[in-house]
């Protein structure tokens, strides 16, 4: 079993197999970690996982304020934003999500249109701000991740948003 | 009386009230509630729409939804409140705090309909609900204010030369203000004009009143506070301080008790007690309340306002005295006696409390509600945590993001924080961003241990402290973790093994093996 892994951005190939209740694997990490594993789900969602003697208790639960696959998952107190996938799925996913496509600007939860801060067409640069939301008394300023040109606006001032609803397309 | 005949009687505080409401929500409701029952009255848990799931719903004996998730429609519904009181049997209302809480008028109308309102008189509220007619009362009770006006300021001119007169650095204030709204630093006078139009207009959008103030600004500021209690024959005794300066956006994120400048100047408590008391007695105070206070290094300090109400914070109170203030609240709003005197409150070892948001430090404290996938609180010794969430319930963004307030008692301060960072270490949120992390840094920092603290003090942590060095043995245990929740993907195998993780199948052909 071949797996491509992303931890905080960085991207690890996971191999393991089988070894009567335990598991065998390598990891290409800093350390090139490898060894075996005994992984048991003590609850759904909550993993014990000892390292040779290490214990730790590890929670994965889907990231908070995504709707993708993103996973949330904590060992120790030390808290990671991981993402898993076959290796073979590796090159479709990835250009999925390169710089050539539209991007989408989304909501990050349920809130509020205060402002546009942008017209259809303009030019934007990365980092520029788009669109400002409200959501909880707090007002928030969603920009562009990179340079392109604003193809879309799905919403207008005053307008509800949901979480992970598309608000601006910039190409 | 209210018509239903005597409801105190001094022998059996079971039969003080027999049904009480409280006109709130999220922890301190669950609070109220578990006080309450302790105490073997009947709880009526109020709800908007958006909170029918609510914990304080499940908690109590009874619960009646109150009207639209706007809190202008539910919880801030006061008429409709008192008629469900009425319709429900509750003999008195337990507002908590924020809402109602510090609404004379509500007082009022709850005291007309022959409904108890659990916390002082409408008048004392009132008096203390203007920041600049708190401050005449304080100064007529001897008390010390922080130099500056005491009415509203009329126009530019009569700014300049109070602030000349008051030296720069000054702040601008609103009088109706709260929370940092309507709040501006002017360190000359070329800024003054600019700075008073921006405090006015934010204070106007917050309030309804653009009227503002002027004070002389408090360098490296201390929030310390007082916790007061009453009853209603006259008895006031304060049952010592908080330190409440770790804050973000002048809003308390760590209080604890006692304050690191009581313990390296003991004599503070009682000066700065009697000075509270002095100013809770010129408005004959009853029930809990708090004034607060700044203080600077040398221990000088100034009263700021009273909140005339529970203090989210009280549970530091009540950890170090071993005073329970709620239940004293209903004791007290019954006719009880205080049966406390002064000399019999005893501070002891020292209580930290920090209040766990669903909001991202790392993103200016961003609120970040939605779904609670995973939750466990810490337990053991000398932990206490007051929440109002549970797994599964869905952080609504129509209130205030405050999931929890984890406290801790240590024998001394230096084990307090010991055990806040252990606690911290045991509690685990999932699906909604939290504090949680800034906490666990917090207590490591040594400036935070030596207790050098002021109202800045987060701000200058925030822009200097670093992320913690991560452990790459607990990153290769999520790794593996996470792996076994890696979805099906190979067409053969879906068939084989109906979506069953691809890590489980193996791991089930391992065995066979």
């Amino acid at each position: 079993l071949k797996l491509t892994i992303d931890v905080d951005g960085e991207s690890y190939l996971l191999e393991c197999r089988p070894n009567g209740g335990e598991w065998e694997f390598t990891l290409s990490d800093a350390a090139n970690s490898s060894g075996g594993a005994s992984i048991s789900e003590v609850m759904p969602g909550v993993f014990s996982v000892l390292l040779g003697a290490r214990s730790f208790t590890v929670y994965v639960g889907p990231r908070a304020g995504s709707s993708g696959d993103d996973l949330e998952v904590w060992a120790g107190s030390q808290r990671h934003v991981v993402s898993v996938a076959d290796s073979r799925d590796r090159s479709a996913k990835s250009a999925n999500t390169s710089n050539a496509g539209p991007l989408e600007v989304r909501a990050q939860m349920p809130g509020r249109v205060v402002k546009l801060l942008v017209d259809l067409d303009a030019e934007v640069e990365a980092g520029q701000g788009l669109i400002v939301v409200e959501a909880m008394k707090m007002q928030n300023e969603l920009k562009a991740a990179r340079n392109g040109r604003v193809s879309k606006i799905h919403v207008t001032e005053g307008a509800a948003v949901a979480a992970g609803e598309s608000l601006i397309v910039v190409e | 009386l209210n018509g239903r005949g005597t409801y105190h009687s001094q022998l059996d505080e079971g039969r003080l009230f027999h049904k009480i409401l409280v006109a709130n929500r999220g922890e301190i409701a669950v609070r109220v509630i578990r006080a309450l029952r302790e105490m073997r009255i009947a709880s009526v848990a109020v709800f908007s729409e958006a909170d029918r799931g609510a914990l304080h719903v499940q908690m109590a004996d009874e619960a009646i939804c109150i009207g639209p998730p706007d809190s202008s429609q539910s919880y801030l519904a006061g008429d409709r409140i008192i008629e469900v009181a009425r319709t429900a049997g509750a003999e008195a209302i337990h507002p908590g705090y924020g809402f109602l809480s510090e609404n004379a008028g509500f007082a009022k109308t709850c005291g007309e309909a022959g409904i108890k309102f659990i916390g002082p008189s409408w008048q004392a509220i009132g008096q203390m609900g203007s920041k600049t007619a708190a401050r005449r009362l304080a100064i007529q009770a001897g008390a010390p204010v922080v130099p500056g006006t005491e009415q509203g300021i009329a126009d530019y001119g009569q700014a300049c030369n109070i602030a000349a007169q008051l030296g720069y650095p000054v702040l601008l204030k609103a009088s109706a203000g709260g929370g940092g709204k309507g709040m501006r630093r002017v360190d000359k006078e070329s800024e003054l004009q600019a700075a008073m139009r921006g405090a006015a207009g934010e204070a106007e959008r917050a309030f309804g009143s653009g009227e503002i103030y002027l004070e002389k600004l408090i360098e490296r500021p201390r929030h310390i506070e007082v916790q007061v209690l009453g009853d209603e024959h006259g008895r006031l005794i304060h049952l010592g301080e908080r330190e409440c300066s770790i804050q973000r956006r002048h809003q308390k994120v760590v209080e604890e008790c006692p304050s690191p400048l009581v313990l390296a100047q003991p004599e503070l408590r009682e000066k700065i007690g009697e000075a509270a008391l002095r100013i809770a007695r010129a408005v004959n105070y009853a029930n809990a309340g708090t004034l607060e206070f700044l203080a600077d290094e040398r221990g000088a300090f100034y009263f700021l306002e009273m909140n005339t109400r529970l203090q989210v914070e009280h549970p530091v109170t009540e950890w170090v005295t071993g005073v329970d203030l709620v239940r004293w609240q209903i004791r007290v709003a019954a006719g009880e006696p205080l049966t406390l005197r002064q000399q019999d409150i005893r501070w002891n070892g020292s209580a930290i409390e920090c209040r766990i948001y669903a909001e991202d430090p790392e993103n200016n404290f961003f609120p970040s509600p939605g779904r609670i996938s995973h939750y466990v609180e810490p337990a053991g010794p000398g932990v206490r945590v007051d929440g109002g969430v549970y797994p599964g319930w869905t952080v609504p963004i129509e209130y205030d993001p405050l999931l929890a307030k984890l406290s801790v008692w240590g024998e001394t301060r230096a084990l307090g924080i010991e055990r806040m960072r252990r606690a911290v270490q045991e509690y685990r949120v999932l699906g909604v961003t939290t504090n949680l992390g800034l906490f666990a840094r917090l207590m490591a920092d040594e400036r935070w241990q030596k207790g050098d603290l002021h109202t800045g003090f987060l701000d200058d942590f925030m822009s200097r402290s670093a992320p913690v060095e991560p452990d790459s043995v607990a990153l290769v245990a999520s790794v593996l973790a996470a792996a076994q929740t890696a979805p099906q993907r190979r067409p053969a195998a879906i068939e084989s093994d109906n979506g069953i993780s691809q890590w489980r199948a193996e791991g089930r052909r391992g065995l066979l093996r």
